[in-house]
């Protein structure tokens, strides 16, 4: 590689530049002006989030390869890049009024969000092992700190640990997978991994599964789910819907990448195996949620019942089914939505380092800050999957690509799960829109207001009109099927 | 296999073997010493910068070879780390006061 193709791959990989110099001028920033850096650092990451969307709205339509074809700029990547993009602007929008109280270190959290975000997006692109595991560890790494961040709650530094430790164990898996795919093919890279696959060599299929565990911990998948409610929880709120969003719409994507990508020939073998997660994945995520009496960490669970809804798909996609795929992707869309904006309203309803977290701290919310009840309603209807809105043709979509590929038990499974979730979703709306108020709601919050509006006006109108998010979900599909289907 | 190493294995027993181990100087004081909360930072960001001078390192051993290329990356990664220490030095952190 000489230095012209350095400055074309540099050139290529612009949305994810714009972040990380943002987030460094950002910290730069953040340390010269201390305490009255507030807006400005709120502004200027902004900035780097609009020019990373601008730049990668360009990536729709053209597929490149970057840096050797370690990174495939295709639309897989790009609609990808559109979910971990709109989660990073909510949760800074959110944290502007959440950070007031204690803004000494806004501009590192900040940051720390665009950092991660650029993990993302390299992860969603990577299509070679090693940079796949550089995306991944920026992406945790920047969230271990994130999570950590309330550094006088003991609850977010035990998260901060806890998620530490845990998310260095399933790295460690990951990377020991990665090392035996490597010795037994020769390769890092997704293709060529593809090419020399033997089913019959333990070490490809110990590899594998390895390496599959270790995106199975991120999404917060049956086995290895326990970390999921308790990091959820202690982490601070705009945190949790970061986290929440972003951390597992990139594991899934890169999930999908490297099943499709490169270990296709054992993917046949593996469906049983992650038909048992995903079901398992929906009944502790469901059943765990109705017990709990903290919204927040009733929120942790559904979204691990949410990661089994959206697993249902990738079983269905067994033989390389691009509505099954798209059908994923679509719904990981959907939920950035409706889990945002839920856990929005959470963080609108945080007062000064007090979380909003009880089911009691909602009740009277409809009296006296209507609007907040009535986003909060639109987006537990669109959790629970009712129509019209976005969370109800995701799951129609998920379940249909599961019946199609004749899977019934799993869409029954699935329906089941959604009418049980019903019941805790509804609950909030009881004590929100039935109850009277218990303590005193915070002040009006203009940032947060309008992504409350923004987000709740998308739940539904994507719900009734798709617009092109649909079609650019199947063909996203398309381009990661590509080698599967005989390329 | 630990138990039969300890029962076969040779004992010699020396002085210097016995003692705890300090980075090959002899042992000054016991170990229950107290450090300042100010050498852990200290001693982190050691670490990093240390870990960083590595990379700078290995290139300046194959500079003539690598040419333009490797100098530009160098040039990028040197920003990156200055805006490290530049934030280091601004928040206080060496600041032993």
């Amino acid at each position: 590689m000489d230095l012209s193709d350095v400055l074309k791959s540099t050139l290529l990989i612009g949305p994810e530049i714009s972040l990380i110099v943002a987030g460094i001028v950002l910290i730069v920033l953040g340390s010269i002006l201390k305490k009255k850096a507030g807006i400005y650092v709120f502004v200027l990451a902004l900035i780097g989030l609009a020019v990373a969307f601008g730049l990668n709205i360009e990536r729709f339509g053209t597929a490149e390869t970057a840096f050797g074809g370690a990174l495939a700029l295709d639309q897989y990547a790009a609609y990808f890049n559109v979910i971990f993009l709109i989660g990073a602007l909510a949760a800074i929008v959110f944290s502007k009024d959440y950070l007031s109280a204690t803004d000494e270190f806004a501009a590192e959290f900040y940051a720390l969000i665009l950092f991660s975000t650029s993990g993302m997006m390299i992860l969603s692109s990577s299509k070679e092992f090693m940079s796949l595991f550089l995306g991944f560890e920026i992406m945790s790494i920047s969230v271990y700190v994130l999570s950590a961040f309330n550094r006088k709650s003991a609850r977010s530094t035990e998260a901060g640990i806890k998620y530490l430790i845990l998310g260095g164990f399933s790295s460690a898996i990951l990377l020991y997978g990665i090392a035996l795919l490597y010795g037994a093919s020769g390769s890092i890279y997704l293709d060529e991994i593809l090419k020399s696959f033997e089913l019959t060599n333990p070490l490809f299929v110990a590899g594998a599964a390895l390496v599959l565990i270790g995106f199975i911990f991120k999404i917060g998948a049956f086995p290895l789910h326990q970390w999921v409610p308790d990091v959820y929880e202690g982490a601070p709120m705009s945190v949790t819907a970061f986290m929440s969003v972003g951390v597992k719409a990139a594991a899934f994507a890169i999930l999908l990448r490297v099943i499709f990508e490169s270990f296709y020939p054992i993917q046949v073998s593996f469906m049983p195996l992650l038909w048992v997660i995903a079901v398992f994945t929906i009944i502790v995520g469901n059943v765990a949620a109705i017990a709990q009496s903290s919204v927040k960490r009733m929120l942790a669970y559904s979204s691990i019942a949410h990661a089994g809804y959206a697993l249902i798909g990738v079983v269905a996609a067994y033989g390389g089914q691009v509505l099954a795929v798209s059908s994923v992707i679509y719904y990981l869309f959907a939920y950035t939505f409706m889990n945002l904006g839920a856990f929005g309203v959470l963080t609108y309803l945080s007062r000064d380092g007090k979380e909003c977290e009880t089911f009691d701290d909602l009740s009277g919310l409809w009296s006296k800050r209507p609007f907040v009840a009535l986003s909060l309603g639109i987006f537990m209807f669109s959790l629970a999957g009712i129509p019209p809105t976005i969370g109800f043709f995701a799951k129609y979509r998920v379940f249909l690509s599961a019946v199609q590929a004749e899977f019934y038990w799993l869409a029954v499974i699935g329906i089941v799960g959604s009418v049980i979730s019903a019941y805790y979703y509804l609950r909030v709306l009881v004590y929100a829109f039935m109850r009277t108020e218990i303590s005193p709601f915070p002040s009006f919050k203009v940032a947060s207001s309008i992504a409350l509006i923004v987000l709740s006006i998308a739940t539904v109108a994507l719900g009734i009109f798709p617009f092109d998010s649909w079609d650019l979900a199947l063909k996203a599909a398309g381009t990661v099927l590509t080698a599967a289907r005989g390329g | 296999m630990l138990g039969l190493s300890s029962v076969l294995g040779p004992k010699r027993s020396a002085k210097g073997k016995l003692s705890p181990y300090e980075s090959g100087i002899p042992p000054t004081g016991d170990t229950r010493g107290r450090f300042s909360i100010k050498y852990y930072l200290v001693g982190a960001l050691f670490i990093l910068f240390d870990v960083e001078a590595v990379f700078l390192f290995l290139w300046a051993v194959v500079f003539k070879d690598l040419g333009m290329l490797a100098f530009i990356e160098i040039i990028v990664f040197l920003i990156v780390i200055l805006g490290g220490y530049f934030y280091v030095v601004k928040k206080g952190a060496l600041d032993w006061e």
